[in-house]
C-alpha cells in the first residue's frame, strides 16, 4: 500500500472514529482518540517521520498530504474539544442550582405612615394642578378659626365641629381653612393654594379621631366657577382611586361657602351594587366643598363683586382607610408596628 | 330631625312617591337635605286587642297581684294582673291566648299563685312602644273595644330621619319639609283649617302681655278656658311617638305636634298659677332663679330672657318652662304663649345651662317671626277640640318690631358666572318661584327677589344662587379645568425626603397625638411649661407637647408590650411652646427617632446579633447632616440632660445654639415603665436641618490615580476622643493625605495600662497628579506618626 492511500485510510477512519463520538462526546474519549491519530506513537506520526527515508520523488506529495490530514484532524478534534468542554460546563452549571424560594439577604426596610403616603400622594396630584402648599399654625386664634371664616360666635354652625380650647379666644384648630385666611391676607388674587396639616375635633370613636389630618384646596381669581371646582375633584378622585370613580354632589352647607356641597363618590369596595362600608346606597361622603362666601372675602379685603373662588376640605385619614380598607380610625393612630409594617410598599 | 311620612301627607300630597320612598329620599338628599335613614314602622306584636276591665279584685294568695275581670266586646276573661295603674272600666291593651309580643314572647294560660290567667294586660315597652314602661298602657275612653290593637293605635309609618343643616331652620318641621318637597313635585301646600269655640268674653278682660326685653321679638297669647287635662287621643300619641317624642297630657301633646308640624315653639301655662293672671317678658332680676320643668332650680343671668308674672319667673323664654305654672291633671285655665326670641340669646342660655330642647335648638336656627300667630291659632284650635276647652275672644300679639320684607338683586349673569354654565332665565324664575320666593323680572336680564319670611338664610345673590343650584342640581354643572398656574413649589418636599431617607434607614414613622399628659413628662424627667387645654378628651390627653420623644417611648412601650422588641421609630411632628403674654404658641417642627433592641447583623464571615446602642442612632443622625447639602457642621457636645443615660448623651449645636440631643434614655426611667432594655433617642429642630435646601455642586475632583492607605494603631489616654484625633492628624501639614477611618477601639487596662485605651486607623494618601512613590507616602505617614505621639503622647503598637 502506497503511504499516501494509508494516509487516506487514516483520515478516513479518523473521522468516522470522531463521528461516533456521538453528540454528547466526552472528553477523556478525544483524548483517546486524539493519542491513538496524532500522538508520537501514531501511525500518521510515524509516516511523517519516516519522510526523508523515502524516495525523492515520493517526499513532497506524502508530506503534503501528511500534514493536510494531520491539520484537518486536528480542527476536527479541537472543534469537538470545544463542544465536549461547553457540554461539561454546562453540566457543571446545572448542578450549581439553587434554591431560589430560599428567603433573600436584605437590610430591613422601614416605612412610612399610611397617612403621610396618602397625603403625599393627594398632593402630587394637586401641585399637578397648579395647588401651591401653605402651612399655618395648629394653636389658632376664634378669629382666624371662626370668626373670618363667617362663623360668628354664637352661632349654631359651630355645633357642626366640637371644638378644643386652649383659652375663650384660642382654639386648637379644626380645619386647615385658617391658613387659607393667612393666605388671602398676604397675597392678592389669583391664589391657588392647598394646605395640608393637622385638625383637632373634641371626639372619638371608630370614625373619629380628636386629631386627623386634613387637606383643604383654595383657589380664587377672576371668573373662577362651580364648573371648575366639578373639574378639579372629578379628576383628584379618577387619579386618586380609579378612572371608573364616579361623583355626587350634593347641596350642603358649610358657613365658609355658598353655594356649598359634600361630594360623594361611588362606593370603592362594591362599584355600586351595594355593600355594608355604603350602607347599601353605593355612595361615599368624603368631601366638602363650595364656592367662597363673600363675607370670606371681605373679612381678607378681596372685592368679592371682582373675584370668585372655589374650596374644598377633605379628611385623610377617611381616604387613606378607603384606599387601604382600613375599618377603624384608631388603627392610624395606635402605631402598633404589626400594623405599620404593612405599608413598607414602594 | 325625624320625619312621619303618613304624617307629611296632611300637608303635601306625596303622589307616586309614595310608592317609591328611596326616590324621595335621594331628591331630597340631593337638594341638600340629607336623608340618613328610612325606617318603616308598624305594631310589633299581633293578637293583641284593646280590651277593657271591668272588675277588679284582689288576688286570694298575693298581696301584689290582682285578678281582673276584661271583656274584649263579646267575651269576659280572667285574667291576673301585677300592675297597680290600672282602674276598672280602663281600656287597655289585652294580648289573648296566642298573641305574640314583642321579643317573640307568646302568651299561653297559665296559672299564678293558683288563679288560671288566660292572657295578659300590656305596657308599652311589652308591645314594643317607645316611651313610659310602668304599668300597663291605659288607653284614652274614647277607644273602641275588640279592635286590633294595631288599628287603635294608627302607628304603621315610614318615619325619614333628616340631616338638616344649621342655615335651614325652616325645614324643622312637617310644613317646612312640605315646602321643599313642593318646589320638585308641582304640588300645593295643604293648610290645616282651623276652627276655635269662643267665649263671649275678651282676652284682654283676663290678661296682659309686655314685653321688656329687646330680645324677645314677638309674643302672642291665647287664653282657653274649661280646660280638661286628660290622655291624649291615640292618633296623636302615635304622632308623638312617631318622631321620639313622649306623650304627657292632651295639652302638652299640642304644643309639641304643633311644634313639629309648623316648626313653632310653644308653651303652655297653667294661667291659674300665674300670680296677677300676666306676663312680663323681662330681664333677670339679680340672683333671681327658677325652678324648670326638669326639677332643677336654676340660676338666671343677665343675658337670659324671662318669661314672669307679676312676682315672680315662670320660664326660662326659649328654653324650658317654669316647674311650678307648668299644666298638670287639675289645671283648668292655659295661657298658650307662641313667641320669637333672638338667637344668639337663646344659645347663649342654652349653652350656659347645658340645657338643648327642641324649642331651644329651633330658636337659635331662627324660626319665622311671621309664624308666631298661625302656630298660637292652630294650637288653640287643637286644644279645644281635645279638651274640650272654649277661647276667650281674640289674641294678645306684641309685636315691637315688624319684620321687613328682604329683597335681593339677582343678575342671570352672575348666576352664570358663578355656576360656570348657562341657565335660561324662565328656569331660574321658575326655580325659585316654586321655593316660595316672588321674583320680579327687570329688563336687563334680572330679577328683584322677595325672600319669602321662613328662609332667613338668604341673605345675598349668592344664597339665590346656591338656592337655584339645588334645584337644577350638580349634575348639570358641566366639569371644567384650570388655567395652567404660575408656579408651583416644593416646600412640602424636604420634609418628605427626610421621611423617605428614614424609611430607608428602616425607621416606621409613627403618628401620636400632639397631646400628651404632664404626669409623662414628668416621668420622663421633661423640665418646661406645658399649657393644658381647657377641654381636654382626657387626663392622658391634656396637654399639647413641648417635645416629641415621650410619645415614641409610650409607642415603644404599646409595642414591647407585644412582643416587638426591636424597633426603629421616628415621628416628624409640631411641637408647642407657651410663652407668658402671647396669646399663639411657637409652633416648632420637630423629629424625634428611637431605636431599641438588636439587630441581625450579616458580615462576609459570619451572622451575629448586635444590640442597637448611641452609636447606631448618631449614624443616622451623621447620615441626615452629612447628606443636607451646604448644611454648616453640626458640633457634638456631652450634655447633662436628666432624662439621658448621664455618660451616653450628646446634644447637637448648629452654629452655637442647641438644635437637639441624642442619648440613652436614663435607666431609671426605663425601670420605672418595665423595659429591660437600652433604648436610645434624638430630637431635633426641623428648621435649621431642612432650610438648607439648595443643590449641592458635586465635586469632580477625582484622581484617577490609586490611593495608598496605612494602618495604624496606638494607645492612649482615655481621655483623648475620637475628635482630637481627627483633628491632630488633620492638622498636619501635607499635601498626599485625604483621609482617615476609625477601624477598632480597645479597651483593656491590664494590658495597655492604667487610663488607656488602644485606636486604630486606616488613613489615606493619594494625590490628583500622578501616581504616590513609596517613599512620598511614608514620608507624609511618618509626619502624622510624629504628631499624635508628640502631641496626643500616643505610643505607637503598629
Amino acid at each position: 500500500m502506497s503511504h499516501l492511500s494509508k494516509i487516506e485510510e487514516i483520515r478516513t477512519k479518523a473521522f468516522s472514529e470522531i463521528e461516533s463520538l456521538g453528540s454528547y462526546p466526552e472528553l477523556q474519549e478525544i483524548e483517546v482518540i486524539r493519542v491513538r491519530y496524532l500522538g508520537r506513537k501514531s501511525e500518521l506520526t510515524e509516516i511523517l517521520r519516516s519522510i526523508p527515508s523515502l524516495p525523492q520523488d515520493e517526499r513532497a506529495p506524502v508530506g503534503k498530504m501528511g500534514n493536510l490530514v494531520r491539520k484537518q484532524i486536528e480542527d476536527h478534534l479541537n472543534a469537538i474539544i470545544e463542544k465536549a468542554k461547553k457540554l461539561e460546563q454546562d453540566q457543571k452549571l446545572h448542578q450549581e442550582k439553587i434554591d431560589i424560594t430560599v428567603p433573600g439577604k436584605r437590610i430591613e426596610e422601614g416605612g412610612l405612615h399610611p397617612t403621610t403616603l396618602t397625603a403625599q400622594r393627594m398632593i402630587e396630584i394637586f401641585t399637578k394642578m397648579g395647588f401651591d402648599i401653605e402651612y399655618g399654625p395648629e394653636v389658632e386664634t376664634d378669629y382666624y378659626n371662626f370668626e373670618a371664616l363667617n362663623v360668628p360666635k354664637h352661632h349654631p354652625s359651630r355645633d357642626m365641629q366640637d371644638t378644643f380650647y386652649m383659652s375663650d379666644d384660642t382654639v386648637l384648630r379644626t380645619h386647615t381653612s385658617p391658613v387659607q385666611i393667612r393666605t388671602m391676607e398676604k397675597m392678592k388674587p389669583p391664589v391657588r393654594i392647598l394646605s395640608p396639616g393637622f385638625v383637632y375635633r373634641h371626639d372619638q370613636d371608630i370614625s373619629h379621631s380628636p386629631m386627623f389630618f386634613q387637606i383643604e384646596g383654595l383657589y380664587v381669581d377672576k371668573n373662577v366657577s362651580c364648573a371648575q371646582l366639578k373639574g378639579v375633584l372629578t379628576e383628584f378622585f379618577k387619579n386618586f382611586f380609579s378612572e371608573e370613580t364616579r361623583l355626587r354632589f350634593r347641596p350642603s352647607f358649610f358657613p365658609f361657602t355658598e353655594p356649598s356641597a359634600e361630594v360623594d363618590i361611588s362606593c370603592v369596595v362594591c362599584k355600586q351594587k351595594g355593600c355594608r362600608l355604603c350602607k347599601n346606597t353605593g355612595w361615599l361622603e368624603v368631601l366638602g366643598c363650595g364656592m367662597v362666601h363673600r363675607n370670606v372675602f371681605k373679612a381678607v379685603g378681596y372685592d368679592p363683586k371682582k373675584y370668585t373662588g372655589f374650596a374644598f376640605g377633605v379628611g385623610i385619614e377617611r381616604l387613606a382607610m378607603l384606599k387601604y380598607g382600613i375599618s377603624d380610625m384608631r388603627l392610624l393612630f395606635e402605631n402598633d408596628l404589626r400594623f405599620l409594617k404593612q405599608f413598607r410598599t414602594l | 330631625m325625624k320625619i312621619s311620612l303618613s304624617w307629611l301627607e296632611n300637608y303635601v300630597s306625596l303622589g307616586a312617591f309614595k310608592k317609591n320612598i328611596p326616590f324621595l329620599s335621594e331628591k331630597l338628599t340631593l337638594r341638600g337635605i340629607e336623608v340618613s335613614s328610612i325606617e318603616h314602622i308598624q305594631a310589633s306584636s299581633s293578637g293583641v286587642v284593646v280590651g277593657q276591665i271591668l272588675k277588679i279584685e284582689k288576688h286570694p294568695h298575693a298581696d301584689r297581684l290582682s285578678v281582673c275581670e276584661v271583656t274584649d266586646g263579646k267575651t269576659k276573661y280572667q285574667i291576673v294582673c301585677g300592675a297597680h295603674n290600672i282602674q276598672e272600666k280602663n281600656k287597655v291593651p289585652f294580648a289573648k291566648l296566642g298573641a305574640i309580643l314583642s321579643g317573640n314572647f307568646e302568651i299561653k294560660k297559665a296559672k299564678l299563685r293558683g288563679i288560671e290567667s288566660s292572657g295578659m294586660l300590656c305596657s308599652q315597652k311589652e308591645l314594643g312602644l317607645p316611651g313610659d314602661s310602668e304599668g300597663i298602657f291605659i288607653l284614652p275612653d274614647e277607644t273602641q273595644v275588640g279592635i286590633p290593637f294595631e288599628n287603635a293605635l294608627q302607628c304603621e309609618d315610614t318615619i325619614l330621619t333628616c340631616e338638616v343643616t344649621p342655615n335651614r331652620g325652616d325645614c324643622l318641621s312637617h310644613l317646612g319639609m312640605a315646602r321643599e318637597i313642593v318646589a320638585f313635585s308641582k304640588k300645593k301646600v295643604i293648610v290645616p283649617k282651623i276652627k276655635i269655640p269662643v267665649l263671649p268674653k275678651t282676652i284682654k278682660t283676663v290678661t296682659s302681655i309686655r314685653i321688656q326685653h329687646e330680645k324677645c321679638l314677638r309674643y302672642a297669647g291665647v287664653v282657653l278656658e274649661d280646660v280638661r287635662v286628660k290622655p291624649s287621643p291615640l292618633w296623636l300619641q302615635s304622632r308623638l311617638r312617631s318622631v321620639g317624642l313622649k306623650p304627657i297630657n292632651n295639652i302638652v301633646d299640642v304644643t309639641n305636634f304643633v311644634l313639629m308640624e309648623l316648626g313653632q315653639p310653644l308653651h303652655a301655662f297653667d294661667f291659674d298659677k300665674l300670680s296677677g293672671q300676666k306676663i312680663i317678658v323681662r330681664k333677670p332680676k339679680k340672683g333671681e332663679k327658677i325652678k324648670t320643668l326638669d326639677g332643677v332650680l336654676r340660676d338666671l343671668e343677665a343675658e337670659d330672657i324671662v318669661i314672669a308674672d307679676s312676682e315672680k319667673a315662670v320660664a326660662i323664654g326659649g328654653v324650658m318652662g317654669g316647674f311650678e305654672s307648668q299644666v298638670t291633671p287639675s289645671t283648668q285655665r292655659i295661657l298658650i304663649e307662641s313667641a320669637c326670641f333672638d338667637p344668639v340669646s337663646i344659645r347663649k342660655t342654652s349653652k350656659r345651662l347645658k340645657l338643648q330642647s327642641e324649642s331651644s335648638y329651633r330658636f337659635e336656627r331662627e324660626i319665622d317671626s311671621e309664624g308666631v300667630v298661625p302656630a298660637l291659632h292652630r294650637a288653640a284650635a287643637l286644644m279645644c277640640d281635645l279638651s274640650g276647652a272654649k277661647a276667650c275672644k281674640g289674641f294678645i300679639d306684641i309685636y315691637p318690631v315688624k319684620r321687613k320684607i328682604r329683597k335681593i338683586k339677582l343678575i342671570k349673569e352672575n348666576v352664570d358666572l358663578l355656576l360656570g354654565e348657562s341657565f335660561s332665565s324662565q328656569s331660574i324664575e321658575e326655580h325659585l318661584s316654586a321655593l316660595g320666593f316672588k321674583l320680579k323680572k327687570n329688563k336687563n336680564q334680572s330679577f328683584d327677589v322677595e325672600v319669602p319670611s321662613y328662609r332667613n338664610d338668604i341673605y345675598c345673590e349668592a344664597d339665590l344662587i346656591e338656592e337655584v343650584l339645588r334645584c337644577i342640581g350638580f349634575d348639570k354643572i358641566p366639569s371644567a379645568f384650570l388655567p395652567s398656574p404660575e408656579k408651583i413649589n416644593d416646600a412640602h418636599y424636604h420634609v418628605f425626603k427626610l421621611k423617605k431617607f428614614l424609611a430607608a434607614k428602616g425607621f416606621f414613622e409613627v403618628m401620636n397625638f400632639s397631646f400628651i399628659s404632664p404626669k409623662l413628662l414628668e416621668e420622663c424627667n421633661v423640665e418646661g411649661e406645658t399649657r393644658a387645654l381647657l377641654n381636654p378628651i382626657s387626663e392622658e390627653f391634656s396637654d399639647l407637647r413641648p417635645v416629641l420623644f415621650p410619645s415614641l417611648i409610650k409607642t415603644l412601650l404599646y409595642n414591647y408590650n407585644r412582643n416587638i422588641k426591636t424597633m426603629r421609630l421616628f415621628e416628624i411632628r409640631k411641637t408647642f411652646h407657651f410663652k407668658k403674654g402671647e396669646k399663639l404658641p411657637i409652633e416648632e417642627p420637630h423629629f424625634s427617632l428611637l431605636v431599641s433592641g438588636e439587630e441581625k447583623v450579616v458580615t462576609p464571615w459570619k451572622e451575629f446579633k448586635t444590640k442597637y446602642d448611641f452609636f447606631d442612632l448618631k449614624g443616622v443622625l451623621e447620615g441626615i447632616f452629612e447628606n443636607s447639602p451646604h448644611l454648616p457642621k453640626i458640633e457634638w457636645e456631652f450634655s447633662k440632660k436628666p432624662f439621658l443615660h448621664p455618660g451616653k448623651q450628646a446634644i447637637l449645636l448648629f452654629e452655637g445654639e442647641e438644635i437637639g440631643f441624642i442619648g440613652e434614655v436614663h435607666p431609671h426611667i426605663l425601670e420605672k415603665k418595665g423595659i429591660e432594655q437600652a433604648v436610645i433617642i434624638a430630637e431635633v429642630k426641623c428648621k435649621p436641618i431642612l432650610s438648607y435646601k439648595e443643590h449641592k455642586q458635586p465635586d469632580f475632583h477625582i484622581s484617577k490615580y490609586p490611593p495608598v492607605f496605612r494602618d495604624i494603631s496606638f494607645v492612649v489616654s482615655k481621655e483623648i476622643t475620637h475628635e482630637k484625633v481627627i483633628e491632630c492628624i488633620t492638622n498636619v501639614n501635607n499635601n498626599y493625605f485625604q483621609n482617615c477611618e476609625l477601624f477598632d477601639v480597645y479597651h483593656d487596662e491590664k494590658h495597655l495600662g492604667q487610663g488607656k485605651k488602644s485606636l486604630a486607623y486606616r488613613l489615606y494618601y493619594q494625590s490628583l497628579e500622578h501616581t504616590l512613590t513609596y517613599e512620598e507616602v511614608e514620608k507624609a505617614h511618618n509626619e502624622i506618626l510624629k504628631a499624635l505621639t508628640e502631641k496626643l503622647f500616643a505610643s505607637i503598637r503598629v
